[in-house]
């Protein structure tokens, strides 16, 4: 296991730096207004990120995007918003608006899938996902270019066989591909050393000879220069790459999940206290300048912002009954001869 | 026109279409010696080993690798070496390939094919003989053809490769070097989706796929002889089917037979059955009859039992006969 | 003598080649010693000896190909040979029905079905197996499986009608009592109607097959003991023949004849009228052009052919005669398609000549000559005798003066041409003179004509027939 450097403040920085914060904040706003929502009643399900914000955007800024593929897995509200899917396409989803983009309403909300960021389709089966992005990366290394994918799963997904086939495929070629594993220590109710013998996903890396690196999941600078590093490593040729972040869900596996049924208050409120943003926050105040003022207005904005995405998307048209017919096959005509 | 062996067709597919692609790959076991049935025999040292890949033993990457593929612009073709194996890869056939487009509502198209050897007949027991098409005809979102010649099995398979959607090809291994016949060298497709009438006649009707589609046309000859005449029709793909020529078919005699080497219950032709049911009712003459295996697990491999197991010639017309008579 | 054949090393090969005998004519052989080196597309294997003994002769020398099962070589052997026991084994296989725990005597039931035919489809249908394994039966496609259960000799399957059937019965207006059946129990199929469609004189029931007919309502399997299955009323059993009379069975044409008959006789109120023609210029214009016509048409010349015409002229005048009664009101066609009726062995037959006021008197005649010849060798087919709108009789053939025909159920009225005869009638001036007449008779349906309405069409027609004259051209 490789430590993660500590981070170092660079004022050049400064500006990525606020960036993502503004995403931390939208991702968390989002997925806070996504929870509510479906207890008032008006979102069938939700799934959402607090807790994962510095994880996911932290490594999400890393990303070339619209070159590299991205894989993410359902929680991740906070890689979908960093890469700039909007607070209103998000909630397109949540309420299975026609327009929503990653399925037209069809799959649940957070099945994320953008032809155009390079965003691939995925089920709700855990782990399917991973031979895909070893197929990807194969691709890009066979036709010569310079891509990383980078799929995105929970430690729970390490226990399946399709992340172990995947893995051990990619190592075998030495594919261009970043496993990146958002550590939260729970699989909906079960707890890590139920779901592997390991103490860390990143000695899984071990078995298949590649590299595999645990970092500080809350701390969005560590993350960020990690997940940049190894991406980096990646398209320069250097083999497939297992990053594990270490952080924390702070509400239940999704909206149909009661989380007071496995773990205790305490650890919560431990966690609580650990709250990446305001980590973040702490950091940016006492290192980069940001004030009380602008930070409260930031947030207040964050909050408009959201609160009109709701509106607009709520409002949306839903999708025709019959529109549940198409694209079983693609339509129009096919080609037959070359 | 040369005479070509059903192994010979396919792999003549293979090698046109991978040198009309660039980005084509054949992937699977034991494909760069040339596979266990040496589909693929020489291809490795004309496209190399970046193309013509021998994947890790694992059945659900070979398929989910295939999906990453045609992702990022490549045409995948996998082999899963025995149809009997494909069952740890049903999750990325069905959950992933089948739905991809449905899923991201056309932002996606999934163009991998799957090919897989299937059948019996050839002593392969319980893990090298199974018929598993039925279960993957029903999903929606795949296609699923098996051709019962060479022409077919090189047409469909230009097809297969050339097609947006997933497309499972079941190659029968009892065919590969028993059948020959003229096969045209260069390009040309045999259509998914389209049955082929193999044979006209008015006494009854015949409806089979792969190697039984054989077995029912010698069978028909042999009818024929005797005075009865019977229409067969090979169905070539079994998801989605030919309605239009299934029906028509049926209605030319009023009198079906469905043969297939699949079990019985659930099998292909159930679905043929409750078709002709359904839409021919006025001119059925007769209970439509499926002739298929057995409901067990698979064939013995002690010769007797596999004879039991499955239909053939002899049991293809005397059934025939019975039909003919009603 | 044994024989080596080429073995089958599994997997799709079909056929190899010998590469090189390792042993040779004369040798002796021992047990699992190799013998042969044969090469496939996939393997090149060595095979071991089956049996001790000698090698007489190579019948496939190196280099060869043979497929699998081809005879490689001739051995004397020493000891008896691993004979097969295949054979055996597949009796056993077949007869003992498999010792496991699921096997139920279905099994062995699915099995020897598969031989046995009408036995098994008793079987089938008694034993229907009730259990989920026994799906064996109906897997293999043993005759048993789904067959119709058999019906005792003699009985035919009448009434249980195949959709097919039904609706080409209905399309076609059949009886399908009057089919003949090819099916099994005489089941009538759909090639059974097809052909009956064509030929209807020969296809249709033969008299033997009216004994025991089971009727519709009888459900399959149960009524097999001959508790009163509904017989016609016709049955034969009723008497017995005695010296001084026979009993002719009833045909389907008779059948039908008699049905509709009474069907007609008891559902129409028939009026009858007769006229009286003069028809010596008729006559005369048929002796004088008969041989010409003959030597240029090619047919007789007979009588009908103007009788036909002055009718359906008439006709054109009086729409009313061509039509018929319904409840919903008088269905009047109009075209005139005239039956004619024509007697043959078999019985009454009407087939139709369509369109005859479109028809010249050459036209008719040569249509009249086919119909007839077609009727007498039983070739009519179904368009033939469908769609009369109106009937003539030519009663006159047998020499009759007055009939009271029986309208054709479907039709208004019906008209029969009697003899000709010459008769000495009172002409206008006074005088008496030797005139070639006959007779037309009329029986309408009442409820679709009047008796003023007929009359007019009767004189419309006598009026037609005295038109004729011995100078006109007769095309």
């Amino acid at each position: 296991m490789v430590r993660a450097r500590e981070s170092r403040p660079q004022a050049a920085a400064g500006k990525l730096h606020l960036l993502m914060y503004r995403d931390m904040i939208r991702s968390r706003e989002l997925s806070d207004r996504m929870f509510a929502l479906n207890r008032q009643g008006r979102a069938a399900f939700a799934v959402t990120g607090q807790g994962h914000e510095a994880a996911q955007v932290g490594s999400a800024y890393a990303i070339k995007r619209g070159t590299d593929w991205v894989l993410p897995y359902y929680r991740d509200v906070g890689v979908m918003i960093a890469l700039g899917m909007t607070p209103h396409d998000i909630l397109l989803g949540l309420f299975a608006k026609a327009g929503d983009p990653s399925s037209g309403g069809r799959q649940m909300p957070s099945h994320w899938s953008w032809p155009e960021a390079r965003v691939v389709t995925r089920s709700s089966v855990i782990a399917a996902n991973l031979p895909h992005a070893a197929g990807i990366a194969y691709a890009s290394k066979l036709r010569g270019l310079k891509e990383v994918t980078i799929a995105y799963f929970g430690e729970g997904a390490t226990s399946e066989g399709d992340f172990h086939e995947a893995v051990n495929f990619a190592a075998i070629h030495k594919l261009p591909v970043v496993f990146y594993c958002e550590n939260n220590g729970y699989a909906i109710s079960e707890s890590s050393e139920k779901q592997m013998s390991v103490l860390h996903v990143a000695d899984r890396a071990k078995g298949y000879d590649i590299s595999g690196q645990t970092v500080d999941g809350n701390d969005i600078i560590a993350v960020h220069q990690t997940a940049k590093w190894n991406i980096e490593e990646c398209r320069r040729g250097r083999g497939p790459k297992l990053i594990e972040a270490k952080t924390y869900r702070l509400v239940p596996h999704t909206s149909s999940d009661d989380d007071r049924r496995y773990r205790p208050r305490a650890e919560l409120e431990e966690w609580i206290k650990r709250d990446p943003i305001d980590r973040f926050r702490k950091r940016l105040m006492e290192e980069e300048g940001l004030t009380e003022e602008d930070d409260a207005a930031m947030r207040a904005e964050i909050k408009a912002e959201i609160v009109a995405a709701v509106e607009s998307a709520e409002r949306a048209p839903d999708p025709a009954p019959e529109d549940a017919l198409r694209y079983v096959f693609a339509e129009g005509e096919q080609p037959d001869a070359g | 026109m040369p005479d070509k062996s059903y192994i010979e067709a396919i792999h003549d597919a293979l090698v046109e279409e991978m040198d009309r692609l660039p980005t084509m790959l054949v992937l699977g076991e034991d494909i760069q010696e040339g596979g266990v049935f040496r589909v693929t025999d020489g291809m490795l040292a004309r496209y190399g080993a970046g193309r013509v890949l021998d994947t890790p033993l694992a059945e659900s990457s070979i398929v989910g690798v295939s999906i990453g593929l045609a992702t990022n612009g490549c045409v995948p073709v996998a082999e899963i070496q025995f149809a009997d194996f494909a069952y740890p890869a049903f999750n990325q056939l069905i959950s992933e390939a089948a739905k991809w487009r449905y899923r991201s509502n056309n932002g996606w198209g999934c163009p991998i094919v799957v090919r897989a050897p299937f059948g019996g007949g050839i002593r392969g027991a319980l893990y090298h003989s199974q018929s598993i098409e039925a279960m993957l005809a029903h999903v929606p979102g795949l296609k699923v053809v098996a051709p019962s010649t060479p022409y077919d099995a090189k047409g469909l398979l230009k097809a297969a490769i050339r097609d947006p959607d997933p497309v499972v090809y079941f190659e029968h291994k009892k065919a590969y070097r028993l059948l020959k016949a003229d096969v045209p060298d260069g390009d040309f497709v045999v259509p998914i989706g389209k049955a082929a009438l193999r044979r006209e006649g008015g006494d009854l009707t015949v409806i089979s796929y792969g190697m039984m589609a054989h077995e029912c046309l010698q069978a028909a000859e042999e009818l024929a002889a005797g005075g009865i005449d019977a229409t067969v029709l090979d169905l070539r793909t079994l998801a989605p089917l030919d309605r239009d020529a299934i029906l028509d078919a049926a209605k030319r005699t009023g009198k079906v037979l469905i043969v297939h080497e699949d079990n019985l219950t659930g099998g292909i032709g159930g679905e043929v059955a409750a078709i002709i049911a359904e839409h021919a009712f006025d001119y059925l003459d007769a209970p439509v009859r499926r002739l298929a295996a057995p409901d067990v697990p698979a064939m013995p491999f002690n010769a007797p039992g596999e004879e039991f197991f499955m239909p053939n010639r002899e049991k293809i017309a005397a059934a025939m006969r019975d039909l003919a008579a009603y | 003598m044994t024989t080596l054949n080429m073995p089958d090393v599994g997997e799709s090969v079909t056929e190899g080649t010998v590469t090189r005998w390792l042993k040779h004519e004369g040798d002796t052989v021992v047990l699992d010693e190799p013998l042969v080196e044969i090469e496939t597309e996939k393997v090149e294997v060595e095979v071991p000896s089956p049996f001790e003994g000698r090698l007489v002769r190579i019948l496939v020398q190196e280099g060869e190909v043979a497929a699998v099962g081809a005879a490689l070589a001739e051995f004397e052997v020493a000891a008896p040979a691993a004979a097969p026991a295949r054979t055996e084994s597949r009796e056993q296989g077949a007869g003992a029905a498999p010792a496991t725990a699921n096997s139920k005597q279905q099994t062995a039931k699915g099995a020897a079905a598969g031989a046995a035919g009408a036995e098994s489809r008793e079987q089938g249908a008694e034993g229907a197996p009730a259990t989920a394994n026994s799906k064996q039966q109906t897997a293999n496609g043993a005759p048993g499986s789904g067959a119709a259960p058999a019906l005792p000799e003699g009985l035919r399957r009448v009434g249980r009608y195949s959709p097919v059937v039904l609706k080409l019965a209905e399309e076609h207006g059949i009886d399908l009592a009057l089919v003949r059946g090819s099916g099994i129990d005489g089941r009538v199929t759909r090639q059974d109607v097809m052909r009956y469609l064509e030929n209807p004189m020969a296809y249709t029931v033969p008299p033997s097959a009216e004994a025991g007919v089971v009727g519709v309502s009888a459900p399959a399997p149960a009524p097999r003991a001959a508790a009163a299955p509904p017989r016609p009323a016709a049955a034969p059993a009723a008497e017995a023949d005695s010296a001084d009379e026979e009993l002719v069975p009833l045909t389907a044409t008779r059948r039908t004849i008699a049905a509709r008959m009474l069907e007609a006789h008891q559902s129409v109120p028939v009026a009858w009228m007769a006229v009286e023609a003069d028809v010596t210029g008729l006559v005369q214009l048929r002796e004088a052009a008969k041989e010409r016509f003959l030597a240029d048409e090619g047919v007789a010349l007979t009588y009908l052919p103007f009788f036909v015409q002055a009718i359906a002229g008439a006709l054109r005048h009086h729409p009313a005669l061509n039509a018929r009664y319904t409840a919903e009101g008088i269905r009047v066609h109009h075209r005139l398609h005239l039956g004619i009726a024509i007697a043959t062995d078999a019985g009454l037959i009407v087939p139709v000549i369509r369109d005859a006021d479109r028809k010249s008197i050459s036209g008719l005649a040569r249509e009249l000559q086919e119909l007839g010849e077609k009727a007498r060798t039983r070739k009519l087919g179904i368009d033939d005798v469908r769609g009369g709108t109106f009937t003539i009789d030519n009663t006159g053939a047998f020499g009759s003066v007055i009939s009271q025909p029986i309208i054709p159920p479907g039709q208004a009225a019906i008209i029969t041409t009697e003899a000709i005869r010459r008769e000495p009638r009172v002409a206008g001036d006074g005088s008496i003179a030797a005139r070639s007449v006959m007779n037309l008779c009329i029986s309408f349906d009442h409820r679709a004509l009047d008796g003023a309405e007929a009359g007019l069409f009767m004189r419309a027609v006598k009026q037609n027939l005295e038109a004729f004259r011995a100078d006109q051209p007769v095309y």
